[in-house]
């Protein structure tokens, strides 16, 4: 992954987890939804920063037809031009210097991984509720038929209970 | 408090503002005798889906019509012969008209069946049995018959200025349309057999208890956990909130049908007006939730609003199409996207003090409704579909 896709992925984690802990999560353990945010971002941190680092070479998981310029960096040249995993190559590349404000720059960039998380996350409270019992803008956006369904669930749960 | 042997009849009875009515006469006529009537309770659970759309354990406080001063007898408005026994060797001193079909989800033919015929029925028999130089008829109308009139503006603070009773009819709905049918065989009655009535206009209703209406709203917010709150400018366009609190307006009803200057005239039951922009904010913050204030220009504000509506409308139709209801009816909406705006001047200068004022009126529901779990919280678990 390079950097965009990084807080892509973790923008889309934080939605996922919100999602989760409105239908799933909260109705068993409300301490999940910390859990899920600690190792979602973790794992795609700890990813790029080996990548980033060239732990992990990153040709191996690229795809045969991806040029990387002779005598760059392989792993920094690949998190600073996004769209390389996907088979994408941009006319204009970055090719990163090696001077301490790129690096300060990376630090910065890995670090807000967890600000994009939050994005995502407070985006899904938004769409699915923030308490166990909200619901969110989702619960007047659903389809009649989800409705339905939901309404249908509900009275089989309460006539269960009865 | 007067200790008269006064006789009442309230229709509608099993209904939220019936409830308050018997319960507030009760209070007001320690001696009274109340004749208390509704639909059988079969015919009236298969009519009100509208009560039991969210959960079908909430109910009115029927409890009060076990009161020894209250003789229940059952009848429904379609059917005359069923209305007969409610008049059977009795003379009232005031008649209560509150039934009605309030549902914005029925068909027109329903509510011209219930509410238009219906009251026909009633005043037939009204008229044939009862002494009409004695008798007081209240009826229960709407603020609805006027649509959204063609306002003045203030000159000074540039804002709307309420519409008064001789607003022309415009309702806006099949509710509206046979509420505003209803009013006119009310003064059929009055201009052919000079029957003592009072028509009276109140507006949205909320209060403990409610089940329809403002409580849809309130619940659908709550649930949401989350609302966009649009400003509208220029400011002179912004949008009021007309409602009224149950006991307000079982109380103005028994004041009118106490004056004599009454008789013949058509009264707006409703609270001194607020801003919705304001009123929506305070919701919010009362029911503990968060929210976004979004300015808007007014037209892009009605085209959004015309959008909901017409999505509504949508949603309206494809519901019908799954036999069920949908969360929020199509005037529900227009409620909060639609200029009503009407004047309880004439109320006030016959003399009617307000209970509430809006603030303290949606205080005391809010917190009714959280402590009897009505609305959902942490602590309650109380799931909504």
């Amino acid at each position: 992954m390079s950097f965009v896709e990084g807080m892509i992925i973790c923008f889309i984690g934080g939605w996922l987890n919100s999602y989760l802990y409105s239908y799933h999560l909260k109705k068993k353990n409300r301490a999940w939804i910390f859990w899920f945010a600690v190792i979602w971002i973790a794992a795609v941190m700890s990813l790029d920063v080996l990548i980033y680092l060239n732990i992990i070479d990153v040709r191996l998981i690229l795809l045969p037809w991806i040029k990387i310029p002779k005598g760059v960096d392989v792993g920094r040249y690949y998190m600073w031009n996004p769209g390389l995993i996907l088979g994408i190559q941009f006319k204009s590349q970055i090719i990163p210097g090696t001077g301490i404000v790129w690096e300060i720059w990376a630090l910065m960039i890995f670090i807000s991984y967890i600000w994009w998380f939050t994005i995502g996350q407070n985006l899904g409270r938004f769409m699915y509720g923030r308490l166990t019992y909200e619901r969110g803008v989702w619960y007047l956006l659903r389809s009649t038929k989800m409705i339905k369904r939901s309404k249908e669930k509900l009275e089989k749960k309460l006539a269960k209970n009865n | 408090m007067s200790n008269d042997k006064k006789i009442f009849l309230v229709d509608g009875a099993k209904g939220h503002t019936g409830t308050y009515l018997v319960k507030a006469l009760l209070e007001h006529y320690p001696d009274c005798k109340i004749v208390a009537t509704d639909l059988p309770t079969d015919t009236r659970k298969e009519l009100m889906t509208k009560e039991t759309l969210f959960s079908k354990q909430l109910s009115y406080m029927l409890e009060i019509l076990e009161d020894p001063r209250v003789e229940f007898i059952p009848a429904d408005l379609t059917k005359p012969e069923t209305l007969e026994p409610l008049f059977d060797g009795k003379k009232y001193d005031v008649i209560f008209h509150p039934a009605s079909l309030y549902d914005y989800f029925a068909k027109l033919d329903i509510l011209r069946k219930i509410n238009v015929e219906g009251t026909r029925n009633l005043l037939n028999l009204v008229c044939k049995t009862q002494d009409l130089n004695r008798v007081r008829f209240i009826h229960w109308s709407t603020c609805g018959v006027y649509g959204e009139p063609k306002y003045k503006y203030d000159k000074k603070t540039k804002y709307v200025i309420p519409a008064d009773e001789t607003a022309p009819y415009n309702p806006p709905n099949d509710y509206s349309i046979s509420k505003m049918e209803q009013e006119l065989v009310v003064k059929e009655f009055m201009e052919k057999h000079g029957l003592k009535a009072t028509i009276i206009r109140p507006a949205p209703i909320y209060g403990p208890h409610q089940t329809y209406g403002t409580y849809h709203i309130l619940l659908v917010l709550k649930v949401m956990g989350y609302s966009a709150l649009p400003l509208i400018h220029p400011k002179k366009r912004r949008l009021m909130l007309p409602s009224i609190h149950v006991v307000d307006l079982v109380e103005a009803a028994i004041f009118l049908s106490e004056k004599d200057e009454a008789i013949g005239e058509a009264y707006n039951i409703i609270h001194d007006l607020v801003f919705m922009d304001d009123w929506i904010e305070w919701v919010n913050q009362q029911l503990g939730l968060k929210y976004t204030i979004i300015s808007v220009w007014f037209p892009i504000f009605k085209l959004i609003s015309k959008m909901v509506v017409w999505i509504g409308k949508k949603r309206d139709k494809k519901s019908r199409k799954f036999g069920m209801r949908p969360l929020l009816d199509v005037p529900m909406l227009k409620y909060v996207t639609h200029q009503y705006a009407f004047s309880n001047k004439k109320l006030k200068d016959l003399g009617y003090k307000f209970k509430y004022d809006t603030w303290t009126g949606f205080k005391e529901t809010i917190d009714w409704y959280i402590e009897h779990g009505w609305l959902p919280t942490e602590q309650n678990g109380m799931e909504v579909y």
